[in-house]
């Protein structure tokens, strides 16, 4: 599985999101790909689930994954409970 | 071509005469040297064959016969009727040639000559004589040589004969190529209107085929065969020489006194050719000029070399090549494999008269000194930077003009061995992902390999490349194919990618090969085993070259790691800042980094620009903004600042307003901040360490709190 977390400009956010979402996957158990990008580079990657900011993650839905939307991006909460929503949407867990 | 009045003078001459006629003869005839006859014969002919007609007979003993053709009678009748014949063949010298030949002319002649007599041969006024005479003046001086001027006597030049000699030579070199000087010897023409000026004065009265068979002498004495340049600057020297004696001027001490160079053969054949040359002119050479030719001969440069030579200093100038080809080697990362020896034994010839050239500080100039350093500096500096085994043998230092020859000899070797010095690849890197990616792997690619990164662009972009390249290096495959190699690499460049990209490129600097590794662990186990027995000596080489594997991976990836707190310092915190709108809070930020030169003006537009196409999204988390844009947008140094609000305020985040912290960063890679904005990811989930910023009334509590986290 791979998650792509993406952001304005795949310098920052997305890649601290990507660190809490590596430590969520740990905590449940999970095992993913994860990566981080910018908005426009997203677009020519394939990815099973993409992460991002609520101004974000309107402009990932039609990628072809699940979309997890977050509020904050340092509430490790939030974010575990949006993964595990969505991991359990794709039957994983 | 057309002919001057002498020459068609000359070819009626010819036309006349019955049978053949002998050069003597008609230099007799017309009071010229034979040396001039020949080359106006040279002419003459050139003219008539461009005209349809036939060449000359040439007779050994005999001289030359003019074959009588249809209609040449008619034009010979027509050239001499020619009114404008008298002034044609006048060239016009410029003012840096005029005063040249006058320092030539001067420094060849036996006594003052008037102003009058330059005015006449250049055609130039008094005025613009003596404004010239004043910039002579000055150039002399910088040769250590006065100007001497005289009303009514004449102008003339002081000096010691050693400097007069020096800048006669520099002078003749200066305007005259060694390929003039061959191609004069061989064609006894010059198709050169200045530099036959120069032959004039060198070589008139001189027979120079004489010199030449001195030359030839010498070297088959020696069992080697000069370069062009050392023939060419034989034959100057010696012409030059027996012009000065003949006019008395032989007083010329050479400053040294060697033994040594007694004993040599090229002493012993200086002195035959000296012999000769007191036979041919009926003058007499002192003993000093001896030397000076022994010296000529063994810093001649050799292109064949058959005699043997003293063993010892062979020896050692074995070592001194062989020890620089290494170092070249290493430094380009190559291996001339079978081409070594010839490499080495190549610069063992031709260090061989370098040393005695530097010894006795005898300066060669290499005529196309600028060429090499406008062309090969790199590889100059680098043969520079080697040529200190040279310095370390003679312990003497090397000149520049010296070590650009060397520069040519393995200019020459990098080429043999198909390195293409002066072309570096042209590459275009391809990014899928964003443009930072392709800047990022281009930078790293560029300060890796010896290739120029001629375009970064988008996979969009592929289909029109405007430059012109060689290879395109893509993160994602590309559909292009016209023929250019296309590779592909992962956007991390991992060491599989530098596997490949070493099979298209040469690395900047020399990554060891395995060969080579091998090579120095059996060093090592060489060492090992003067203090210690070694059970399985397979077992040792495999874990050194484990250990060494290992180290050369580190090395390769290691990179300066920014903490936290090298990026969050006292220059880039401010607190408790008050700003009415999100924008000005932006700018707080900013103006921090601006200030400080970290990015430019650009980096806040970019980071607005941002704002307005796709939201509030830099508000992250509640109270918290990550004010960025990209590396390109402005950035000239990975940077960081810290900026607490008086009064928070709105950025229009339904959930994380207001804003009361704006942490501003500039990015030059997509890498090089990572360390630290984990760093700050931990603080900001440290809702404690976050109260105690907001709070925060001194930069020295958010170090504190900064530095706690940079570990």
């Amino acid at each position: 599985m791979k998650i792509l977390v993406c952001c304005g400009s795949g310098l920052g956010s997305s890649f601290m999101i990507e660190m809490n979402i590596k430590k969520v996957l740990k905590e449940l158990n999970v095992k993913a790909d994860v990566d981080h990008s910018d908005l426009s580079s997203a677009k020519g990657i394939k990815a099973d689930v993409f992460v991002g900011t609520r101004d974000i993650a309107g402009q990932l839905k039609g990628l072809g994954g699940h979309v997890v939307s977050l509020n904050s991006m340092i509430d490790l909460k939030e974010l575990k409970e949006k993964l595990s929503e969505t991991f359990k949407e794709m039957g994983i867990i | 071509m057309q002919l001057n009045k002498r020459s068609v003078e000359i070819l009626n001459y010819l036309f006349n005469a019955d049978g053949f006629v002998k050069i003597e003869d008609i230099a007799k005839h017309y009071k010229l040297t034979d040396r001039a006859v020949r080359y106006n014969i040279d002419k003459i002919e050139e003219f008539l064959v461009e005209n349809g007609f036939s060449y000359f007979e040439r007779e050994y003993n005999r001289g030359i016969r003019i074959k009588k053709d249809d209609g040449l009678e008619e034009f010979i009748r027509n050239l001499l009727s020619d009114k404008n014949i008298e002034s044609r063949f006048q060239y016009t010298f410029s003012k840096d040639e005029r005063i040249k030949y006058t320092a030539i002319k001067l420094l060849q002649s036996s006594q003052p000559l008037k102003v009058s007599y330059f005015q006449e041969l250049f055609f130039i006024s008094k005025n613009t004589m003596l404004k010239e005479l004043d910039e002579l003046e000055e150039y002399l001086k910088k040769s250590g040589l006065k100007l001497v001027r005289k009303q009514k006597y004449g102008i003339y030049i002081e000096g010691s004969e050693s400097q007069r000699r020096k800048l006669a030579k520099e002078l003749v070199f200066d305007t005259l190529s060694y390929e003039d000087i061959l191609n004069y010897m061989s064609t006894k023409m010059d198709s050169n209107r200045y530099s036959n000026f120069q032959f004039d004065i060198l070589f008139s009265d001189i027979d120079i085929d004489f010199i030449d068979s001195l030359i030839k002498m010498a070297e088959s004495e020696l069992l080697r065969k000069f370069s062009d340049e050392a023939y060419g600057g034989l034959l100057t020297h010696l012409a030059i020489m027996i012009k000065r004696i003949q006019l008395k001027k032989d007083v010329y001490a050479l400053g040294f006194v060697n033994e040594d160079l007694k004993d040599t053969k090229e002493y012993e054949v200086s002195t035959k050719m000296i012999k000769r040359i007191e036979e041919k002119f009926n003058i007499s050479v002192p003993q000093e000029e001896i030397e000076y030719i022994a010296l000529h001969l063994l810093g001649a440069k050799v292109i064949k070399n058959k005699g043997a030579e003293n063993e010892d200093i062979n020896k050692g100038l074995y070592d001194v090549a062989l020890k620089m080809t290494e170092e070249i080697e290493k430094i380009y990362g190559i291996d001339f494999k079978d081409l070594k020896s010839s490499i080495v034994e190549g610069l063992v010839l031709h260090l061989r008269p370098s040393l005695y050239r530097i010894k006795y500080n005898f300066k060669l100039l290499n005529p196309v000194y600028e060429d090499v350093r406008s062309k090969y500096n790199e590889l100059f500096l680098n043969v520079k930077k080697v040529s200190r085994y040279i310095e370390e043998f003679i312990n003497s230092p090397i000149d520049e003009h010296e070590i650009s020859y060397i520069t040519l000899h393995f200019g020459a070797a990098l080429e043999r061995v198909n390195m293409n010095l002066n072309h570096k690849p042209r590459v275009v890197i391809v990014c899928g992902s964003g443009l930072g990616t392709a800047k990022m792997i281009a930078s790293k690619i560029e300060s890796e390999f010896n290739v120029e990164i001629v375009d970064t662009i988008s996979s969009r972009e592929v289909e029109n490349i405007e430059t012109d390249y060689d290879y395109i290096i893509s993160t994602i495959d590309i559909g292009k194919k016209d023929g250019k190699k296309n590779i592909k690499v992962s956007p991390l460049l991992t060491s599989k990618d530098y596997e490949k990209l070493e099979e298209y490129f040469n690395y900047k600097s020399k990554r060891l090969n395995d060969n080579n590794d091998l090579k120095l662990v059996n060093r090592l186990i060489y060492i090992v085993e003067k203090y210690a027995d070694i059970p399985n000596r397979e077992l040792l080489q495999y874990e050194f070259l484990h250990e060494l594997k290992n180290y050369k991976e580190f090395s390769k990836t290691w990179r300066y790691i920014y903490m936290l707190k090298d990026l969050i310092t006292w220059k880039t915190i401010l607190l408790n800042a008050e700003c009415s709108t999100w924008q000005e809070a932006i700018k707080l930020g900013t103006d921090i980094l601006s200030e400080n030169n970290y990015v430019d003006d650009r980096y806040y537009d970019a980071i607005m620009e941002n704002f307005k196409n796709i939201g509030p999204y830099m508000v992250v988390a509640p109270g918290i903004v990550l004010s960025h844009a990209r590396p390109e947008d402005g950035v000239k140094k990975l940077s960081m600042s810290l900026v607490t609000l008086k009064n928070p305020v709105n950025f229009g985040s339904e959930l994380n307003d207001p804003v009361k912290l704006i942490i501003t960063i500039a990015a030059i890679d997509n890498e090089s901040h990572l360390k630290a904005l984990s760093q700050l990811m931990e603080l900001f989930m440290n809702s404690n360490d976050m109260n105690e910023i907001y709070k925060a009334k001194t930069k020295e509590e958010i170090i504190n709190i900064v530095t706690k986290y940079s570990k």
